[in-house]
């Protein structure tokens, strides 16, 4: 079998932000129909049907359940757990299937409704609570997620000498490329004031550090030609995925101010066969602000202690060397629950395919997709490059 | 402290919780490598062989510390801000803690602090907690 059999031919996205979905189910539903329907594929032709179990509907098995739902048996039909890095997972295992030649067609579905099914409250204590923060020996001083993000936070600005200005810059990078996404949940503009004087929630980290709750997520169709002749679109191809992972518990991670989101990246080079400077859009997990900044470091976007800089001279701005999150990212794009990362996914083939409209990047041949599981804990590459 | 709870210890670190009840820090060692490592478990992170508890001095530096403004937990009125962080003990395990008596002293990074113990509120168990020290 050729290298290119195997290609993304469909896709599905819906606004995110508080959603009218009258549950979590009809809500996949029509992400897996939509999908479906862009790849020019109906329901039958489909063998490998993976979820992530969302955290609005919690089954033990949840792919299970939506087959049920959608009358259909596919013979993979699986549900994956790797937190933020969970779409370039269930990415990756379905398109070794499928490049094994073992299937034909893969739905890849990502999507949560945490804003319709639970309320703020619950859903912020039950983060804390299942989350990334060690249930014994963490959990009894009631860190929420954001304390944890924030100590990097302290850690990073105190190390390169900065402030909060630093951290403002991902701040309002996102929200003005949002501005320009028909599908992003923060959309209001955002000044420099707007987010110094947001309120505290961990210092240093303000609201505005801290990615919305968001409904959303999407869906993906992989398939292995000749099963994808019907899709209308320029077709995209994974090159190369890479993972990593360095702890579950803060305590227990190296520096704090150093992961390993350098190694995911590497190793996804290294599989598409590609230098770093190939890629032309970089689509980074930012649930916090701080993210941004760390895991761009880390992969080698920016200097240690730079990236802030790098974002005010405009380096990554759509016509910049190394166009960053142009959908507005976790934090304007949105952050729905287990499906965080989703977008990135989604951006990247939208991007590729050139339909991104006036956020297109110009000339964009190969774009990173990146994931991260935890606090920092663990991380995802996608490295997605069109064929034609 | 409001809003922070009681653990619930497993059979494997009830022993490092008895000694949080008589307001010793015990952390992890492992006679054969000689190492000291968080958080507790029976056996050595690198040897796998059987690990003891012992009693350190207490003290240690701030790593990282955050001022928090949003508890988790929804508690009947308002909670004051709590201080939260890392702190690298003597013998080089960083553990998670909260951080008090700091006011005024400021908080900085590198700052000394020593161990002392706070009840959880309707319970009768204790945390550690950390408090600034001259040096």
């Amino acid at each position: 079998m050729k290298q290119d059999d195997v290609t993304i031919t469909g896709i599905a996205e819906f606004p995110q932000g508080k959603s009218a979905w009258p549950s979590t189910m009809a809500f996949q539903e029509k992400l897996v129909l939509t999908a479906l329907e862009d790849a020019g594929l109906s329901l039958s032709d489909v063998d490998v049907l993976f979820t992530v179990e969302p955290r609005s509907d919690p089954y033990l098995i949840h792919a299970l359940a939506l087959a049920e739902r959608l009358k259909i048996s596919p013979e993979y039909c699986w549900s994956y757990n790797s937190g933020g890095c969970v779409p370039m997972t269930m990415l990756d295992a379905a398109h070794g299937l499928l490049q094994a030649g073992r299937a034909r067609n893969a739905v890849i579905v990502v999507a949560d409704l945490p804003l319709t099914s639970v309320s703020r409250d619950k859903y912020v204590s039950h983060l804390a609570h299942a989350g990334p923060i060690h249930p014994e020996f963490e959990a009894p001083y009631d860190p929420p997620v954001p304390a944890m993000f924030a100590l990097i936070a302290n850690a990073y600005l105190q190390r390169y000498g900065l402030d909060r200005n630093a951290l403002a810059e991902v701040a309002l990078h996102n929200r003005r490329m949002a501005a320009k996404h028909p599908n992003a949940h923060m959309k209001k503009p955002m000044s420099r004031d707007d987010y110094l004087v947001s309120r505290p929630i961990a210092e240093p980290l303000h609201l505005l550090d801290c990615a919305p709750v968001s409904d959303g997520g999407g869906a993906i169709v992989l398939s292995r030609r000749p099963h994808s002749t019907n899709s209308k679109h320029r077709r995209i191809k994974l090159f190369g995925s890479g993972f990593s992972m360095s702890h579950m518990h803060l305590s227990s991670s190296g520096d704090l101010t150093e992961f390993s989101g350098g190694a995911a990246l590497k190793r996804a080079l290294r599989a598409a066969n590609l230098e770093i400077n190939a890629i032309d859009l970089a689509l980074i997990y930012d649930c916090f602000t701080i993210a941004m900044l760390v895991n761009l470091e880390d992969m080698g976007f920016a200097k240690r202690g730079a990236a802030s800089h790098a974002f005010s001279d405009g380096e990554f701005a759509l016509d910049g060397s190394v166009p960053i999150n142009p959908h507005g990212g976790l934090l304007s794009h949105g952050h729905p629950a287990r499906a965080g990362g989703m977008g990135n996914l989604i951006e990247a083939v939208v991007q590729l395919r050139g339909d991104a409209g006036d956020r297109q990047v110009k000339g964009c041949a190969f774009a990173l997709a990146h994931g991260m599981g935890g606090v920092f804990a663990s991380h995802a590459a996608s490295i997605l490059g069109r064929l034609d | 402290m409001v809003g922070f709870h009681a653990p619930t210890p497993s059979l494997e670190t009830a022993p490092f919780w008895e000694g949080v009840s008589r307001r010793e820090l015990l952390v992890p060692f492992c006679p054969n490598c000689n190492q000291w490592f968080w958080p507790p478990s029976c056996s050595c992170v690198t040897c796998r062989l059987a690990a003891e508890l012992r009693a350190v001095n207490g003290r240690g530096k701030i790593t990282a510390y955050t001022i928090v403004h949003r508890p988790p937990t929804k508690t009947s009125g308002e909670v004051p801000p709590y201080i939260l962080g890392f702190v690298e003990l003597d013998v080089g395990v960083r553990i998670f803690s909260t951080l008090i008596g700091c006011s005024p002293n400021p908080l900085r990074i590198g700052q000394s602090v020593m161990v002392d113990f706070i009840e959880v509120e309707g319970s009768d168990m204790f945390l550690p907690a950390f408090k600034p020290i001259e040096t």
